[in-house]
């Protein structure tokens, strides 16, 4: 036996002492009475002798000599030497989406957080203990001899709701094994394996029955039509399947029942449609919807999925400063994705005048300028010029005058194949069946645009730039359009239109290209220009932020739920939401794999354990600390 | 001991007691009144069969021409009767709450003041250690009672009382009267002598025990040392718990009835007296009970 804090011994001087005092100090009440000869005859009267009466005066002191005693030995902390009863621990925690599912309100993965407590609390002390954590990635920690770090590892590891595989943490315990064939490795988990060796098995799964949605996918084409996959694991059963449509204000709701065998899955498919004034009517836009199954189960997590519309989570706020702005008004909010704010060319100088403190609008997306040109570019989004004029130096071009042609000229579409090029003249038409020019653009006049950064032009006019893109001195994306509307047949011209919209496209930079995945996948976000920060909230609010420095950036899913994305540019908060489902995989209910070895001779070398629990002497404390205060009221209080 | 315990008050009050019980003393009081020892007054009390050497003017005649029986005539005794009133005044009796010293002066005074009204004569008498000593002596009428009365205030009650010792080597009369002990009698000290030694002299003995509430019911409990007032070297020292509470109500019990019945047994009487009752219920109702007061 050794003490880890031998000077606690010191509190042992406290005996001698108690007992010098006990000696001194006369704990009798001291008083006269008119006569003890009543007291003394009473003796003759006593029907027997209470011992603790007798022992009374040394009890007391006994039981305080032993509070003194166990108190300084509590200080001094035993340690108790247990020869060759400490053993050498591997404890693996299954740590897959599966873990979560659950019986009796408890999941998996806390039974089996128990057993493994149960293996260390059952463990001698000085026993040493690796703890690995097998869940999307796996973690072997650093082997301890301390209980309580081990426990507080276990009490940390969480589940990760990806599709796992335990084998790279059987790899590690293999190679524990192979260093020292004495150790006990336990692995907990919810899968069944038919033979396995040199490892116990701390099988979690108890028969659980767990329903689960998946494959969800969804087209439109004249309607939404949202298709998946519903499977029942552990029975068979009739699964109530329901898809919840969010658009705007209005909730559509839809249902159906899928019959699913025991272990199987089976096709679901929904068309969106509802009754209106002229009947059915078509759903082709919606903000998010939801399929889930009703039926309750042991695993919630897997039984909906939420798709977000990808063009709803991309939308932009655009300024449009124009005193006739009735068609790019009406053509960006036919889009769908743009919220537009028009101002009147007076409006817009009255709000940000020149001269002073410059000022320039921001917080939004896209900026229009129709026949107005700003003295002051904004520093944040997009910017497009209708017809320019005199343009700020932190533009990317400079003007030179306006051109007037007299029967109105037909404008070139670039033949370059870039993939700017290719991209924002993709689908639309050119030349005509008869080989003449009936997609062309014409123009009366335009302002003949010197660019003096580099550019990418679209359309030309005996080779000047008309229509071209180009980056402001701030970064940001630039689309100028050389001359005015009400100038030209544009807005008459179908390839004018398909290029606008994929100049919105491009002028509108999609976030996030994808709203659902999987957990264990990477989510991509693309760094818009000017994004300041990206946020990332997971569906435990904890809240992560990205790199902005390169064009796009990913992060792992390994949650279940919605994953908030807010992205910060020109100091405005943008908001996207992606979902992130069950692995399919981990929805199995029960899962049995042929088997594994831990390959060696185990040995039973253990080593020197070591008791070092200090409850017993504090308990013994307090029974004796009680004890000694019950002889106390014996002796003053229980006369009565 | 508080000063003046015999004060006009108190006299007041005795006043009234004797004219409620001066109708009710029996014979033990003595004085004008007959006693029940028959002497030579002209009230005839019984007769009895003649013996040899009685005197024959004392033969009824009339009687021995009917019966043919010699038969003697009694008359009743008219002597004045002597009261002594005996006080233990040990320390034991003035020490805590509820003094018995106090109870024990106003007993004695009463009885005084009775057997004054009586025409009895009335000695008091003060116990210390091993002797008597006379504190009133022969007092007649009440002119005398009143002039007297109050040395009982200077009584000092201090060290400790030999009942036995203290009244045996004194003249204590032959039947003439009454004879009153007022202690606590909680001592190992002989006292049963001194009641034989009374009875022996043919007088009536009255022993009047005075105890405190407190020591009839202690409220002392868990670790104590007591001291006797008497004798610090007498000590107790225990953890007093109910069990020895028990045996020690068992012993006032015993005590009580020891001299109780040794009383009993001696034709004498007994009387028990808490310090803390008045002496009013104490006449008019203990002592009725004892037969003392009728």
């Amino acid at each position: 036996m050794s003490f880890l804090y031998p000077l606690g011994l010191l509190g042992l001087i406290g005996v001698p002492i108690l007992i010098i005092i006990y000696i001194i100090k006369n704990k009798y009440t001291e008083q006269t009475v008119s006569s003890t000869y009543l007291w003394t005859l009473s003796e003759r009267f006593l029907k027997r002798k209470n011992p603790i009466n007798k022992l009374a005066g040394i009890i007391s002191l006994i039981l305080q000599i032993l509070a003194v005693v166990f108190l300084s030995f509590g200080i001094a902390h035993p340690v108790f030497t247990l020869p060759g009863m400490a053993n050498r621990y591997t404890l693996i925690l299954d740590c897959s989406g599966s873990m979560l599912m659950q019986s009796s309100q408890t999941t998996r993965f806390e039974k089996a957080k128990d057993a493994l407590v149960d293996v260390v609390n059952g463990a001698v002390d000085g026993s040493s203990f690796t703890f690995i954590s097998a869940g999307s990635s796996t973690i072997v920690y650093e082997p301890t001899e301390s209980k309580s770090r081990v426990l507080s590892l276990i009490e940390q590891a969480s589940v990760d709701s990806v599709e796992c595989s335990s084998a790279q943490a059987l790899g590690s315990a293999q190679e524990i094994f192979s260093e020292n064939p004495s150790t006990y490795t336990y692995f907990a988990t919810d899968v069944n394996y038919e033979e396995h060796q040199n490892v116990t098995i701390l099988n979690v799964s108890s028969g659980e029955v767990n329903a689960a949605v998946s494959d969800v996918n969804y087209i439109v084409n004249d309607t939404l039509e949202v298709s998946g996959r519903a499977a029942s694991y552990g029975r068979a059963a009739k699964l109530n399947v329901k898809l919840t449509v969010y658009r705007g204000e209005e909730v559509l709701s839809f249902e159906q029942q899928v019959d699913v065998e025991e272990n199987g899955e089976k096709l679901f498919e929904f068309t969106a449609t509802k009754s209106g004034e002229k009947g059915e009517e078509n759903i082709i836009d919606f903000d998010s919807f939801v399929v889930e199954i009703t039926d309750s189960d042991d695993n919630p997590a897997d039984n909906s999925v939420t798709v977000y519309s990808v063009e709803g989570e991309n939308s932009y706020r655009t300024l449009l400063v124009s005193d006739n702005p009735i068609f790019i008004q009406g053509y960006l909010q036919s889009t769908g994705k743009a919220e537009v704010q028009v101002y009147g060319i007076e409006d817009y100088q009255a709000a940000y005048p020149v001269g002073g403190v410059v000022q320039y609008p921001s917080g939004f997306g896209l900026y229009v300028y129709e026949g107005f040109t700003p003295s002051v570019l904004p520093r944040d989004g997009t910017i497009w010029f209708f017809g320019p004029e005199e343009v700020p130096a932190e533009a990317a071009f400079s003007v030179q005058g306006e051109v007037e042609l007299e029967h109105g000229g037909a404008l070139s579409y670039s033949t370059s194949t870039s993939t700017l090029v290719n991209t924002l003249l993709e689908g639309v038409p050119r030349g005509s069946s008869d080989g003449g020019s009936n997609y062309d653009v014409h123009v009366k006049k335009y302002v003949k645009c010197s660019p003096n950064r580099s550019y990418t032009a679209l359309l030309t006019y005996n080779g000047a730039p008309v229509v071209f893109t180009a980056q402001t001195a701030y970064g940001n994306r630039e689309v100028v359009f050389a001359f005015d509307l009400v100038d030209s047949d544009a807005i008459l011209n179908p390839g004018f239109l398909v290029m606008l919209n994929n100049l919105i496209s491009y002028s509108f930079p999609a976030a996030i290209e994808n709203t659902l995945y999987v957990s264990g996948d990477s989510a991509l976000v693309n760094v818009v220009s000017n994004t300041e920060s990206i946020r990332v909230e997971d569906p435990d609010s904890k809240v992560t932020y990205l790199d902005t420095t390169n064009a796009s950036t990913e992060f792992l899913l390994e949650k279940v739920g919605v994953y908030t994305i807010t992205l910060t540019v020109g100091g405005t908060p943008r908001v996207c939401r992606i979902y992130s489902a069950f692995p399919k995989a981990e929805s199995r209910t029960s899962v049995t794999q042929t088997g594994f070895s831990i390959v060696g001779e185990r040995t039973n070398e253990g080593y020197d354990g070591r008791y070092e629990d200090l409850w017993v002497i504090f308990a013994l404390l307090a029974a004796v600390v009680i004890a000694d205060w019950m002889v106390y009221c014996y002796e003053q209080y229980q006369l009565r | 001991m508080a000063q003046f315990v015999i004060n006009e008050e108190f006299l007041q009050q005795v006043e009234t007691l004797q004219v409620l019980i001066k109708n009710n003393i029996a014979g033990v009081l003595g004085g004008n009144h007959q006693t029940k020892n028959f002497g030579s007054s002209c009230e005839f009390a019984d007769y009895r069969d003649y013996l040899a050497g009685d005197d024959i003017t004392k033969i009824d005649w009339n009687a021995y021409a009917r019966f043919e029986k010699l038969y003697l005539k009694l008359y009743l005794d008219e002597r004045q009767m002597h009261t002594r009133i005996y006080i233990d005044a040990s320390r034991s009796m003035d020490y805590g709450k509820g003094n018995k010293a106090d109870q024990a002066l106003r007993v004695a005074a009463l009885l005084a003041y009775v057997s004054v009204c009586e025409m009895d004569k009335v000695s008091v008498y003060v116990i210390h250690e091993n002797r008597v000593e006379e504190l009133i002596s022969g007092m007649r009428g009440k002119d005398a009672y009143l002039n007297e009365i109050g040395k009982l205030n200077n009584i000092v009650f201090e060290g400790d009382s030999f009942i036995s010792e203290a009244v045996l080597p004194t003249s204590v009369g032959y039947g003439d009267g009454l004879s009153v002990i007022i202690s606590d009698f909680l001592t190992d000290n002989n006292f049963e002598d001194a009641i034989d030694y009374l009875c022996g002299k043919r007088r009536d003995v009255l022993c009047v025990q005075i105890l405190t509430r407190d020591e009839v019911n202690p409220k002392i409990r868990g670790k104590s040392h007591l001291f006797d007032s008497e004798n610090l070297k007498k000590t107790y020292r225990r953890n007093i718990d109910k069990e020895i509470i028990r045996a020690y109500k068992m012993a006032v019990e015993y005590v009580v009835s020891r001299i109780r019945d040794y009383c009993e047994a001696r034709g004498a009487s007994y009387l028990f007296a808490l310090a803390d009752v008045s002496v009013g219920e104490i006449f008019l109702g203990r002592l009725a009970d004892t037969g003392v007061v009728k």
